[in-house]
């Protein structure tokens, strides 16, 4: 291979705190040559995404600085250079694409002019010429349908589309360098996998080289020369892709690749009575009203969806963002209102209103899939899961209310000592243990999983696969898992229906549409997953 | 208990709050000339704080005394100012302690005259058109004006913070038709309603903060409403109401704390604004009755006599400004203490 693009030598990234100084990363070397794909993995907090800001010198000013080590970019050291230098190396040398592209553009400005700025400043091309160029570049990240829009702005497209322009925007300086940090993670898998071949195909046509930042082994199985794994800030593995999936030498590496979710679900008992059934549910959002309050246009979200659910059973419902999964589980547990029937372990939920309706709240219960919003940062840990206790008069008693959330907490697996900790003390992983804490402190029938995992690192997201799955053994709860990502499906569920745009395409036994899936749509969501075994 | 210990988030704040210097100093200044004032009556009072008298006590700033009971001739409450209680102390070989100014704010000074008298040992500011000590006046003033205006802040703070809670979370029609009347309430032309009602009404203290907090009280909702309405979309009030809490619990205990921030960074303008409006009330003659100590009237006296007695106009514009000033830095401080963009 040539000369590297991109040599890191020995790079420290240090963060001023209220504590002091804290390095993030220490001792880092790694080499990117042209048409190569490195990746870069490693788990939230490993110090990889500033190792990815430090090539360019972004890291917030005043905050973060590189005391040591060196970073040479196409001959040039980018530590310790003066502000024209970076700007020149900016966009021209390596170019970056980042995580949320909605983020990323400018709302206010269309995609043409944004793509046109990057044009002007690097190039000598007149206003003409650099109109032909705007449409050769979409052309060349697959938008050859926006060449006649570019006077679109950002929220009229997709979000890969978005992730598109920017890509054409980090390709308009012609760099030799491309420094995606995490560009899928925000998109539907379906997507993820075209964004993915296009990184592919540019690096292969133009030589480039693409630093990869993921936590997700999938794409660097699939997509990466050299794999590169980061853990608190060091870099414990670096070698060929097939070499480091093959044999890890590295215990935190064998960690990661094992980390995948494992197991299947126990069986349903074949006697278990049905806890919730529901028929021909439809949800719309008003977009327009008359005069008299009557909506005139509506967003039809979830449309004539029935399902049923038997105890100690798992029903997944999987679909791509947009699709309605997570309004069907709103629906279901009333906090949105629907059409349809809804009947929970004989009565019927929707007739229910008021006071009788927070009654029944108690039987189900939901887990969100932000570990981080769910929980109030102003409550301790024992107030957030005693609350409901309280409030449907279970535990009456302030000791006995105390036990009962003790009990809880040990049963998640936290240490019930924590009780009195406020949220911010806790891990993702520890956070998530606790919103699971206080739907199972109330006992319920069904618990609504609102892609419980998908904020959590692979290794912690098994761990609590296998939590609800225990507490489903123990206790027969019935849930409702609603998630993309199949390999977790699998995991969990005993059956699964897929939506699209708000309606069943396909349902039945998870392995059965696993092994044959009917709908074009499942079969996408399956090749993503790359599930083995 | 856990419950109070200081999160490290309140705890960074408090460290950006000090480490704006100007507003905090500000607070310790400001915190201090609010507690010098509250105790006005043993700093500026035309009694004495103690006579010592023929192996008798009395305290006439707690208690009212007679003439006769301290010696005197008239069976009529004691006037300590009166030359003749002077020779009576001296006759007497009494100890009397007097305050540091030994005015009231409607003390008349005597042999002071012609009024307005200008700045002297005995009258450190002077005295105003109807020979009244201005050092005093402005204590008095200054205590007023700070208590109606914490009074009128935290009352309508506590009015516009539930409207505005009630509105966010409940949304719908209750949000539609609060959020009609407001719109309509605070087109009410408010100075002319005061003229109006003066003309009819004495205002006491009580009667203008009732009439104020009538139309001040819109000035947080807005705010409040937002926050509201963004905090109904989170997840832990979803789970809340998952859990089956009862809205007005949701509300106070899981709302209520994400408004907190704007509200309290709101409340020294808020509070700022309520002084300036006191002051200019009372400036246009229809703030607070004829008689009580006011900034306001001392600054419409300075309007007339601003080239004969500039010590007037120049007091009560410092004390003015240097009040609302100190109320800015501290407001910019805590802005500065609740901004998340901010460093550590």
């Amino acid at each position: 291979m040539s000369d590297p693009i991109l040599s890191i030598r020995d790079l420290s990234v240090r963060f001023r705190t209220e504590k002091g100084p804290r390095d993030v990363v220490e001792g880092v070397s790694l080499t990117v040559a042209p048409g190569e794909v490195v990746a870069l993995v490693g788990e939230s907090g490993s110090g990889k995404s500033v190792t990815a800001l430090s090539v360019l010198q972004l890291l917030p000013k005043g905050l973060g600085s590189n005391p040591a080590g060196s970073i040479v970019l196409d001959g040039q050291e980018m530590v310790g250079a003066g502000e024209t230098v970076l700007r020149a190396m900016r966009g021209a040398v390596a170019a970056m694409i980042f995580q949320e592209p909605m983020t990323a553009l400018n709302p206010l400005h269309r995609i043409g002019r944004q793509i046109d700025e990057v044009l002007a400043l690097r190039t000598r091309l007149s206003a003409s010429e650099r109109r032909v160029r705007i449409v050769e570049l979409l052309a060349e990240v697959g938008l050859e349908a926006l060449a006649s829009r570019l006077d679109a702005f950002p929220h009229e497209l997709s979000g890969g589309q978005r992730q598109r322009v920017m890509i054409a925007m980090a390709l308009a300086g012609e760099p030799r360098l491309l420094i995606a940090d995490e560009p899928t993670t925000a998109l539907d898998v379906t997507v993820e996998a075209r964004i993915l071949e296009l990184l592919d195909h540019l690096v292969r046509e133009r030589g480039l080289g693409l630093l990869l930042i993921t936590h997700n082994l999938n794409i660097v199985r699939k997509h990466a020369h050299r794999v590169l794994v980061m853990h608190e800030g060091r870099l414990v593995e670096d070698g060929p892709t097939e070499r480091i999936f093959a044999a890890p030498a590295h215990d935190y590496t064998r960690h990661l690749i094992a980390a995948e979710p494992a197991g299947r679900p126990e069986p349903v008992a074949a006697d278990a009575p049905t806890v919730i059934e529901a028929a021909d549910i439809t949800v719309s959002f008003p977009l327009k009203r008359n005069l008299f309050g009557v909506a005139t246009k509506s967003l039809v979200a979830v449309r004539g969806v029935g399902l049923a659910i038997r105890r100690g059973e798992t029903l997944a419902v999987v679909g791509e963002s947009g699709s309605g999964k997570s309004t069907l589980g709103f629906a279901l547990l009333r906090l949105l209102k629907s059409g349809g029937r809804i009947t929970f372990l004989g009565h019927d939920l929707r007739a229910l209103s008021g006071r009788a309706l927070r009654d029944k709240r108690r039987a189900f219960q939901v887990v969100f899939q932000d570990p981080y919003g769910s929980l109030s940062p102003r409550m301790t840990i024992g107030e957030v899961v005693g609350e409901g206790l309280a409030a449907h008069g279970i535990e009456p008693d302030r000791a006995a209310r105390r036990a009962r959330v003790q009990g809880a907490l040990a049963e998640v697996g936290l240490d019930p000592e924590m009780i009195d900790r406020f949220p911010h003390e806790f891990s993702g992983g520890q956070r998530q243990r606790v919103a699971i804490a206080r739907a199972l402190a109330l006992d319920p029938d069904l618990v609504v999983l609102d892609e419980p995992t998908s904020a959590l690192d692979r290794s912690i997201q098994r761990q609590i696969v296998e939590l609800l799955r225990g507490l489903q053994a123990r206790r027969g709860f019935a849930y409702l898992f609603i998630s993309h990502d199949l390999k977790v499906v699998r995991a969990m569920s005993h059956r699964m229906i897929v939506l699209h745009h708000g309606e069943i395409v396909e349902q039945g036994m998870v392995e059965d549409v696993i092994a044959a899936p009917r709908e074009a749509y499942t079969k996408a969501l399956i090749d993503a997953a790359m599930l083995d075994g | 208990m856990a419950r109070f210990q200081l999160t490290p988030l309140t705890r960074r704040r408090l460290a950006r709050f000090r480490a704006n210097r100007r507003g905090f100093w500000s607070l310790w200044i400001f915190l201090g000339l609010f507690g010098l004032s509250l105790f006005a009556e043993f700093i500026a009072n035309d009694r004495p704080l103690y006579i010592g008298m023929e192996g008798q006590a009395y305290f006439p700033v707690f208690q009212d005394y007679t003439e006769t009971e301290l010696g005197g001739d008239f069976d009529t409450p004691a006037d300590y100012t009166a030359p003749f209680m002077a020779d009576l102390f001296a006759e007497k070989g009494a100890t009397v302690i007097w305050p540091l100014i030994p005015f009231s704010w409607d003390t008349v000074v005597r042999d002071a005259a012609p009024y307005p008298a200008a700045p002297s040992a005995r009258n450190w500011l002077g005295t105003d058109n109807d020979g009244r000590d201005i050092t005093a006046t402005l204590i008095y003033g200054f205590r007023i004006s700070i208590l109606f205006g914490l009074a009128l802040t935290v009352a309508s703070s506590v009015i516009g913070v539930l409207a505005g809670l009630l509105q966010g979370y409940l949304g719908g029609l209750t949000d539609l038709f609060l959020q009609r009347f407001i719109e309509i309430w605070s087109g009410m032309p408010v100075l002319y309603l005061l003229i109006i009602l003066s003309a009819v009404i004495e205002p006491t203290f009580i009667w203008l903060l009732g009439i104020m907090l009538l139309f001040s009280w819109m000035e947080l909702v807005g705010l409040v409403r937002a926050e509201a309405l963004r905090a109904r979309n989170f997840d832990y009030v979803r789970a809340a109401k998952a859990l089956g809490l009862p809205s007005t619990r949701i509300m106070l205990r899981h709302v209520l704390p994400n408004t907190l921030v704007a509200t309290v960074t709101m409340m020294p303008f808020v509070m700022n604004g309520s002084i300036a409006t006191l002051t200019s009330l009372d400036y246009l003659r229809f703030g607070l009755e004829q008689s009580a100590p006011s900034l306001g009237k001392l600054l419409s006296q300075a309007k007339d006599l601003a080239v004969q007695a500039p010590w007037i106009p120049l007091s009560a514009f410092f004390t003015v400004a240097i009040l609302l000033s100190l109320l800015v830095f501290i407001g910019e401080a805590t802005r500065d203490a609740f901004d998340p963009r901010r460093g550590p």
